[in-house]
C-alpha cells in the first residue's frame, strides 16, 4: 500500500504527523478539512498548451528537456507538485499551509484523479524551479503586509543590517516572485517574478509598480536540508571561481582568461549545464537538483581550471591562487566546499 | 573569436618550437666543436670569430622580436603589459650592445673613456629594464599594490650600486684590479652584483612558477647570470686556484650559456605568445580534462 505523509493539525505549536495511504488520502481531500494559505507559484504565466496535463505533462517535460512543474490542486485546496529539472522529474512535495513536505514520485504520480480539482503544468528558467525547490523546503518566518516603497526600503534595510540569509516571496495583484537573500544582499541571479508580461529573472522597477500592498513571506533555511546546502555550494563555487578568474586576469591578461572561458565554456556544453563564464564572471543559471549534482558539475570545472593554471602559472602558484581566494569567501561557504573536499589542494597538481 | 585561424600556419606552433629547439642545439654543438678546435689548435681565425658573433646575434635579435610581439598581445591598462614591456626593452638595449659590441670599430664615437664605451651603457640599461620586468612580476604575482611600484625599484638599484661601491674599493684595497681603471673595476663588479640580483629573482620567481609556461623567458636570465658569474670569477683572478681542465669547463659552459640564454629567452617568449596568439589550438595548453 502507498503512503503520503501528511502535516495533520498544528496545536500549540506541535506538528502532528501522520501517515495515510492513497485510499485514506482520497477521502480526506473530499472533507472539509481547513486546509488555507494555498501555495500557487507564478500565476501569472499560462498553462502548458497540452492536452490533459495529469496524463500528458510527464512526456512533455521529459521530451522537451525543461524545467517546470506539475502542480496537482485537490477539492480542499491542498496540491501536490512535482518539480522538473531540464525534463528530469525531481522532488515532489505536498503542499499545505504555504508549507511543503517532501513526498515520493509514485505517491504523486499515484494520486486519483477524482480527487483533483484542477491540474496545471507550467513551465519556467531554470533558476525559477531552484528558487521554487527551496521555498517547498523553507519554513516560513515572517508573514506581512508592504504598503509602499518606504517600508519595502525599511524591510531589505533590515535584512541587510541582519545580514539575514533567506527567501522572500512576493504576492501582489500582478506579481508573483521569489528573491534569495545571501547576507542580507539581494541575489540578482536568484530573482524570478512572474508578472502578466511572463516571467522576469530581474526585480521588477519599484517605480513603475503600483500594485500594493504586497503580501510578503519570508522563509528561513534550514542548515541541514539539500535545498539549502546546495544554495551555500552554488554561491561558494561561483564566488571562489569569481576571485580565481580575476586573480587569473591580473597575473597573465585578458587573451588567456579568454582561452580559459572557452574551455570552461566548452566543458560545460555536453552537459547542457546553463554556467556561463564570460570575462571573469561565471553566471549559473543551472538548476542541479540533487546536490551531488551540482558537486560533480563544480568539480569537473575547478579541475579544468586548475589544470589550465598548472600549465601557465605552475603548480605552486597555482596552489597559492586558489588557497588565497578561496581564503576570501565567506566561512559559511567555505565550510560547505571544504565538506565536499572542493578544496585548493583538489585542483593544483 | 579573437584567436587566428590555426589552419593557415605550415607548421603548428608546437613544431615550430621543436625545429627552434633543434637549430638551437646544432648551433650550440657548432660553438662546442669550434672551441675544441680552437682549443687544439690555438688559432682563431677572423671569419671564426663573426660566426660566433653570428650566432650570439641571431638569437638575441629573435628574442627582442618574440618579445615585441608578445607585449603587443596585452592592452595597454593590463598588468602583464608593464612586465614584459619592461622585459622586451631590456632585450633591445642589449642587442643594441650585442651590436655595437661586435663592430666596435664602426662607431668611433662609442668609447667614453679608455675603459668604457657605449656598449657598456646599453648593458646597464638592459638590465635596469630586465630588472624592472622581474620585479613588476614579483609585485603581481604577491598582490602587492603598485603605488610601491617604481620608487622602491629604484632605492633596489641605488643599493646594488652603493654595494658595486663598496666592493670596488675592498677590491682596491686588496691590492687586486692592478691596470685597471677606477671605472672599469666598478663597471665590471656592477655587472656580477646586477647578475646576482637578477639571476637570484628569476630563480626565485621560477621556483613560484614551477614548470608552468609563463615564467621559462626567466630561465634565459639564469643563464646569462650564470654566464657573468664565470666572467667576474676569471676578472677577479679566481682562475689561478683552479686547475686547467676546470678552467677549460668553465669557459666552455660560459661560451655555450651566453647565446643560449638569448636562445632560451627567445623560444620560451615565442611560446608565450603563441599560447596567448592561438590559445587552446596551439597545442601548447594541454586541453581541459573532460569528466
Amino acid at each position: 500500500m502507498m503512503f503520503v505523509t501528511c502535516i495533520l493539525q498544528m496545536c500549540g505549536g506541535r506538528v502532528i504527523v501522520q501517515k495515510y495511504s492513497v485510499r485514506n488520502l482520497k477521502s480526506l481531500v473530499k472533507s472539509n478539512y481547513p486546509f488555507h494559505v494555498m501555495k500557487y507559484l507564478f500565476p501569472q504565466i499560462g498553462d502548458l498548451p497540452i492536452d490533459n496535463p495529469a496524463q500528458n505533462a510527464e512526456g512533455y517535460f521529459r521530451s522537451a528537456k525543461v524545467t517546470g512543474l506539475i502542480e496537482k490542486q485537490f477539492h480542499a485546496g491542498q496540491s501536490a507538485v512535482l518539480l522538473y529539472a531540464g525534463g528530469v522529474p525531481g522532488m515532489a512535495y505536498l503542499l499545505e499551509n504555504g508549507q511543503g513536505k517532501s513526498m515520493a514520485l509514485a505517491e504523486f504520480s499515484a494520486i486519483p484523479q477524482e480527487s483533483l480539482r484542477n491540474v496545471r503544468a507550467i513551465k519556467f528558467p531554470d533558476i525559477a524551479g531552484r528558487l521554487a525547490l527551496l521555498s517547498f523546503e523553507s519554513a516560513l518566518k515572517l508573514n506581512s503586509t508592504i504598503t509602499d516603497d518606504a517600508v519595502w526600503r525599511e524591510q531589505v534595510n533590515q535584512w541587510k543590517r541582519d545580514q539575514w540569509t533567506g527567501l522572500v516571496e512576493i504576492k501582489s495583484e500582478t506579481l508573483h516572485g521569489l528573491v534569495l537573500l545571501w547576507q542580507g544582499e539581494l541575489q540578482e541571479s536568484d530573482i524570478i517574478f512572474s508578472t502578466p508580461l511572463g516571467l522576469v529573472t530581474a526585480f521588477p522597477h519599484l517605480d513603475t509598480l503600483r500594485d500594493f500592498p504586497w503580501n510578503l513571506l519570508a522563509y528561513s533555511l534550514p542548515a541541514s536540508d539539500q535545498a539549502y546546502q546546495y544554495a551555500v555550494l552554488r554561491h561558494g563555487s561561483m564566488h571562489w571561481m569569481n576571485r580565481i578568474l580575476s586573480r587569473y586576469q591580473e597575473l597573465v591578461g585578458h587573451k588567456l582568461l579568454q582561452t580559459m572561458d572557452r574551455e570552461l565554456n566548452q566543458q560545460a556544453q555536453p552537459w547542457s549545464w546553463k554556467i556561463l563564464f564570460n570575462e571573469s564572471q561565471v553566471l549559473d543559471s543551472h538548476f542541479f537538483i540533487y546536490l551531488n549534482e551540482a558537486e560533480q558539475a563544480y568539480r569537473a570545472l575547478f579541475m579544468s581550471m586548475g589544470s589550465q593554471m598548472n600549465i601557465v602559472i605552475g603548480n605552486i602558484l597555482t596552489q597559492r591562487l586558489l588557497n588565497e581566494t578561496f581564503e576570501q569567501i565567506h566561512p559559511d561557504e567555505r565550510a560547505i566546499l571544504q565538506s565536499l573536499r572542493l578544496v585548493p589542494a583538489a585542483f593544483s597538481e | 573569436m579573437n584567436n587566428l585561424d590555426m589552419s593557415k600556419l605550415r607548421l603548428s606552433p608546437r613544431q615550430i618550437l621543436w625545429v627552434s629547439y633543434a637549430v638551437a642545439f646544432i648551433l650550440l654543438g657548432f660553438l662546442a666543436w669550434q672551441y675544441f678546435v680552437t682549443l687544439r689548435t690555438q688559432a682563431e681565425s677572423f671569419w671564426t670569430n663573426r660566426l660566433v658573433t653570428i650566432i650570439i646575434l641571431v638569437p638575441a635579435v629573435s628574442a627582442a622580436i618574440t618579445g615585441t610581439l608578445l607585449t603587443r598581445q596585452f592592452g595597454k591598462g593590463e598588468s602583464p603589459h608593464r612586465i614584459w614591456l619592461a622585459f622586451t626593452i631590456g632585450l633591445w638595449f642589449w642587442v643594441a650592445g650585442e651590436i655595437i659590441g661586435s663592430n666596435i670599430d664602426f662607431f668611433p664615437g662609442a668609447a667614453f673613456t679608455s675603459d668604457i664605451n657605449l656598449v657598456d651603457l646599453f648593458w646597464l640599461l638592459g638590465y635596469f629594464f630586465l630588472g624592472l620586468s622581474l620585479y613588476f612580476q614579483i609585485l603581481l604575482v604577491y598582490g602587492i599594490q603598485k603605488k610601491q611600484g617604481v620608487p622602491l625599484y629604484l632605492g633596489m638599484v641605488a643599493l646594488a650600486l652603493l654595494v658595486a661601491l663598496v666592493l670596488t674599493n675592498l677590491t682596491i684595497k686588496a691590492g687586486r684590479g692592478e691596470g685597471s681603471s677606477w671605472a672599469l673595476l666598478f663597471v665590471t663588479i656592477l655587472y656580477p652584483v646586477l647578475d646576482v640580483m637578477a639571476g637570484a629573482t628569476a630563480i626565485w620567481l621560477s621556483i613560484l612558477f614551477g614548470r608552468g609556461q609563463w615564467s621559462r623567458p626567466w630561465w634565459g636570465l639564469i643563464l646569462f647570470a650564470v654566464t657573468d658569474g664565470i666572467d667576474a670569477f676569471y676578472r677577479s683572478g679566481g682562475y689561478n686556484f683552479i686547475p686547467a681542465w676546470f678552467q677549460n669547463t668553465l669557459d666552455l659552459t660560459s661560451l655555450l650559456a651566453y647565446p643560449a640564454s638569448y636562445m632560451v629567452a627567445g623560444i620560451t617568449l615565442f611560446a608565450n605568445y603563441c599560447i596567448l596568439q592561438y590559445g587552446a589550438d596551439s597545442g601548447l595548453l594541454m586541453p581541459a580534462k573532460r569528466s
